[in-house]
Order: C-alpha cells, then structure tokens, then sequence
C-alpha cells in the first residue's frame, strides 16, 4: 500500500516538476481565480453585515436598549433608571428617548416616519447622529420648536426614497409634525444623513417639544432607553448585570432589533450559496478538461506504465493528486491574495456602496469551507477522466487509440 | 558491472544446472523445460465491419535461455502473436503458460502483478516515460514492487552501467539519441531479471550501426544471463543473432 502511494507521488512530482509549466500555471491560476471568487462574495457580505452592524449600533441602538415593562407605555423614573445604568463601568452613556410615529407634512407632500424626543446632550452620548449631520445643526440642549430630519424625510441628498419624501426640504423650512392627533409646526435644524435607510426615515425633536406633544410633561417617562457600552463589551453579559442591579424592563441587545437584517442576510447568504455553487460547477469543468486533456497526451504513457506494471489505481492516484496538488497552491495563492493583498486593501481603500464604505472581512472558517470544497471538486474532477482513460483496453493506449 | 557479472555467472550456472536437470529428469517436451507454450492461440479483431484473424490457431515452444525471432510479411500477426505471450492482449481462445503458470484466466490486475514481476518489455518506439530521467525510467517497476530506495537505485544504476549508460543516469529522454533511448529501455526490461523479455521491433527506428549495438546487447544478455528472449524483426541479419526463429505467415506458424 505505502509502495503504491510512493509511487503516485513519485508520478505526480515529476509530472508537475518536468512537465508542462505553462499547463501547470494556467490550472493553477485559474484555480486561483476560483478560490478568490468563492471567497470574495462571502467576504463582501461579511463587510456588508458588518457595516449594517455598525450603523445600527452608532446611529440607532446603541449597545442594548430598555423597553417597557410587558403591558406597559412608558418607562418611568427615567433618569433614576440611567444613573443604575450608568453605574455600570463599562456603560459610556444612555439615553431616554421618546419615541412615536408621527406624520410630516410640507407644502403638499405628507408622509410618516418615526419621531424621537431625545436630550441632545445624551444623545450626542449613544448615538452619532450629531456626526451625521449633512446640512444645518444638531439640536442643542435649549432649543424647542426645531427638528432635525433624515433625508429619507427631507428629500435631496441622495435619498434613496425620493418620491416617498417630503421633496426637497432644506433647513430653515418651516414643517407641520402630527404626533398622537396633535399638530404642531416645527423649524428644520438640521438634516442628516447615516446611509442607512431606516435610520434615515426619522426625525429627531428636543424631549420637552415631545413630552408636550404627548401631554406627559415632567413626568419623566422614557419609551426607551437606548445604552452605549465600551467597544469589545458583551452585549448579552451587559443585560445579566443590568438585570441583577435589578431593572425590570425589557432589556434587549442590538442584535435583537436586526430582523430586517438578518433577513437581507440570508438573501444575500442564499445569493452567495449559488454563486458558490456556479464556481464549483465551474472549477470542476476547468480541473476535468485541465487532467482530461493532460490524459489524452499521455495516454500512451498510460498505456506503458500499465505495460510495464503499474497499477491502475497508482497511475489514477497520480493524477488526482497532481491536481490536489494544483487546487492547494490555487487555495493558497487565493487566501494570500485575499488575506494579504485585497482585504487589507479595501480597509486602507474603502469601497463607496450605498450604506457607505465597506470592506472586506474574510472569514477563516468559510475559507477553510471553500478550500475543501474546491479541493473535493478537484479530486472529482480529476478521478473522472484518469479512471476512464486508465480503464481502457492497454494496447488501446499503448497505441494511442 | 563487475557485481552484474558475478550475478550473471551465478544464474547462468544455475540455469545450466537446472537445463541438465531437465535433461536428466524429463525429456525435452516437458512442461518445465519450455518457459513459454502457447498452444492453439485464436486472436480475431473487428476493423469497422469486417473480422480480421490475427492469429488462426498459433502453438508456440519456448525454451527456457533460448532467444527467438519472430518473423513474417507485414500482417502476418507476429506483433500479434507478442503481445499474447507477453500478456499485453487477451487470445480469444488458447492457452498461454508462461513458466507453469496458466494465464488465461488471469483478471487483468493479476496479468498487471505478472507482468511487473516476470516479464521485460522493449517497444519498438522505446517508450520512455518523457518526464522521468533515466535512472527513475529503470527504477520505476522496482519501486513499484516495493523495493527499498537504495535497491532500487544501485539496481538502475548498475544495469544502466550495464548497458553502457552509466555517465547518464540523470539524463532525461528528450537529451538522449534513439539508441541511447533503446538502451534505457532495455535497461528498464531488464531491471527486475524478467524471466521473459519481449522486444517488439527494437531496432525499426534505429540505424545499422545503433541496431548492431542494441542486438549485441541482447546476445550479450542472453549469452552470459541466460536471458529468455523473444524478438519480432522483419530484417533477416537482425535474426541472426537468435537462436531460433519462428515464421509467421497469415496467423499460422510457419515453421
């Protein structure tokens, strides 16, 4: 068994180290091509998810987000709530929000969106929405009657959604805002922009102008209370902590709120398997007609090496691993490509895509998963035209037949 | 060489003991002394429609030491006749006993273990594996039976040595002349000490003087190792160097 083993690598090694270098780099640059291309999709949708990630925690949730008690409106003792919170080390701010559905309406157009009540001062604490400012300001602690919008609200600055918004609203512009049947009209301070859509469909009002709005005034109630942590916290060890300092609320963590993406996910995760599927089918061609056409030149090679008393299997075992051979310096090429060549690259080079600049985020384990995958398409690929032609009748190939 | 030489001498002694033993004990027609014996070989081919007998019924003795060559006009089915005994083809019908061995009811992967174990062969066009130098062309059947890498390699080098291609054992094919070739080959058959070694028109790409040599070679193998050897040839002074020669006309033996 070891003799026969020694041998097909005997065959291998000097096929690949004698023979034909131009086949051998063609294969092992396609082969290169295939691993890169099975990888790049998944890790595009990784930077994708990351940055979906991202935007969610810096623009929306912050870390972990309290909610109302089960049948509950409101979270009250609001700020009694935050200092608990906010005696956690690793807590770096929170923040009490009112939060409801209202309508917009300017000029003639109308359309609906989320509308916060939020402390500026806090805010600026959890969230970057101060950052994301594209036209005018961000609210300040004072100020009541002014709205800040996002321009899936406004309208212009890209908008994704044009037609839904209000059409060109520009800071300064006078809009009517209907919270819970009450109307009001509000001064446009600002208007932002996180190129995420459904951040981008809110509007933020000072907490005093909400309360107002909502008849609660200093009651000190909270819809929710959205909490940043330290970079690198455990979302899911902040809420055992906050639940043993005993808070009642709801407590959930970003992850929770992320159904939409999860749902965007596994579209393009679905998207990904087929494109996997196609690089597959294709690599398995390219390795079947690479070894077929190999074999065909070497039949009677075959043909003498099955003369003189070389196994079948041995001289079918040699092939497949020469093109092992050639999928693993593909696999290994590709990975180092993509580890030390593209990935860093597009971090140093960001990629402008609509939700913003993404980068590639290769990921070790579906590597590995692609690296097998391609090299079972290799051994398939391989195994099919070397038993074939092996199986032949001898002096068929001995006469090239 | 001198260590070939020493082997050689030993075997031929041994062969020559065991052929008076033969003598002795059996007559000349005993199984044991014939080292092959085809007897009513049938091989028929299809080219598209049309049946084509190769070999209508051939009986074939060869005795063990002896060299032979076989003759006759082109299609008269001495390649044909070749390849059956040296278990490259199946006969339709007929038996093939090679060494006492019946082999016609071998599965192809025990012809393959025969063959790597038992039988040489020389192909007219040498067939070298092109990416194999040399010495890794010799020694391939003898890693193949599972030699160590020190064997393999002294048995290449010294049968190489042999054959007049010592300085060239790292050489690969494409560097080499036809009879350079034809040696490697020869050296590769002879490698392993086959009780049969098969040469089909060895010398047909060669020139006069190259053909001489190889042909020496071979008389020398046979001469001094006691090497059994069957030869197809269609030039008449290549048969000469035989002991024997066996004509071949419209798949029947002649004589």
């Amino acid at each position: 068994m070891l003799e026969k083993a020694k041998v097909s690598f005997f065959l291998a090694g000097r096929s690949i180290a004698r023979g034909n270098k131009g086949i051998t780099i063609f294969t092992v640059f396609v082969l290169t091509l295939i691993f890169v291309q099975l990888v790049l999709f998944s890790s595009m949708l990784a930077g994708v998810t990351l940055k979906f990630n991202e935007l969610m925690v810096d623009f929306q949730t912050g870390n972990v987000v309290l909610e109302p008690k089960a049948e509950e409106r409101y979270i009250e003792d609001a700020s009694a709530l935050q200092k608990k919170i906010e005696s956690l080390p690793q807590v770096v701010g929170s923040t009490a929000r009112l939060k409801t559905s209202g309508n917009f309406r300017y000029k003639e157009k109308e359309m609906g969106g989320t509308v916060y009540g939020i402390n500026p001062a806090e805010e600026s604490f959890v969230t970057a929405i101060e950052d994301a400012i594209i036209s005018g300001e961000f609210l300040s602690r004072p100020d009541r009657g002014e709205i800040i919008l996002g321009r899936e609200v406004s309208g212009g600055f890209g908008s994704l959604m044009e037609s839904r918004s209000l059409g060109g609203v520009e800071v300064g512009d006078i809009v009517e805002l209907t919270v819970s049947g009450k109307s009001r009209e509000f001064r446009v301070k600002g208007i932002y922009t996180t190129r995420y859509f459904m951040a981008d469909a809110s509007a933020y009002i000072s907490r005093a102008d909400m309360e107002e709005m909502l008849g609660i005034e200093n009651r000190d109630l909270a819809q929710e209370i959205a909490v940043k942590t330290t970079e690198g916290t455990d979302e899911y060890e902040t809420r055992m902590q906050l639940l043993s300092l005993g808070v009642r609320e709801n407590i959930r963590t970003w992850h929770e709120f992320a159904g939409i993406l999860r749902l965007i996910e596994n579209t393009l995760g679905l998207v990904r398997n087929i494109m996997n599927a196609i690089g597959l089918l294709i690599a398995f061609v390219i390795i079947f007609v690479v070894i077929y056409v190999n074999i065909v030149n070497k039949k009677r090679q075959i043909g003498v090496q099955k003369a003189i008393g070389i196994e079948q299997n041995v001289i079918v075992a040699s092939f497949v691993l020469q093109a092992m051979l050639y999928a693993g310096t593909g696999v290994i090429l590709g990975y180092c490509f993509m580890r030390f060549g593209l990935a860093p690259y597009t971090v140093s080079h960001p990629v402008d895509i609509p939700l913003g600049s993404m980068s590639l985020k290769l990921d070790d384990a579906e590597a590995i998963n692609r690296a097998v995958l391609l090299f079972l398409a290799s051994i398939i690929g391989s195994v099919i035209p070397a038993y074939k032609l092996a199986q032949k009748d001898l002096l068929d190939l001995i006469w090239g037949k | 060489m001198e260590k070939i030489e020493t082997q050689m001498g030993t075997k031929v002694k041994k062969e020559a003991r065991d052929a008076e033993e033969n003598k002795i004990r059996k007559p000349e027609e005993s199984s044991e002394y014939f080292i092959i014996e085809g007897i009513d070989i049938v091989r028929t081919f299809w080219m598209g429609e049309v049946q084509v007998r190769a070999l209508r019924g051939v009986n074939v003795k060869i005795r063990r030491g002896e060299f032979v060559a076989i003759m006759g006009p082109s299609g008269s089915g001495k390649t044909t006749l070749l390849n059956q005994l040296g278990l490259l083809d199946t006969p339709n019908s007929g038996k093939i006993i090679i060494d006492g061995t019946d082999t016609f009811s071998m599965s192809d992967r025990e012809k393959g273990k025969f063959r790597l174990h038992n039988l040489g062969y020389v192909f007219q066009d040498y067939a070298l594996l092109p990416e194999l130098n040399a010495s890794e062309n010799v020694y391939i059947s003898l890693m193949m039976q599972g030699k160590s890498k020190a064997e393999y390699e002294s048995a290449a080098f010294d049968i190489l040595t042999a054959v007049g291609l010592g300085d060239r054992i790292k050489q690969l094919p494409s560097k080499m002349s036809g009879g350079q070739q034809q040696r490697v080959s020869i050296a590769r058959a002879l490698a392993h000490s086959p009780r049969v070694l098969f040469a089909d028109e060895p010398c047909a790409n060669l020139d006069s003087q190259t053909s001489k040599e190889v042909l020496d070679l071979f008389q020398k193998f046979n001469k001094t190792q006691g090497q059994t050897i069957v030869m197809v040839t269609h030039e008449g002074w290549h048969a000469e160097y035989a002991d024997r020669v066996i004509r071949l006309k419209d798949g029947l033996v002649e004589s």
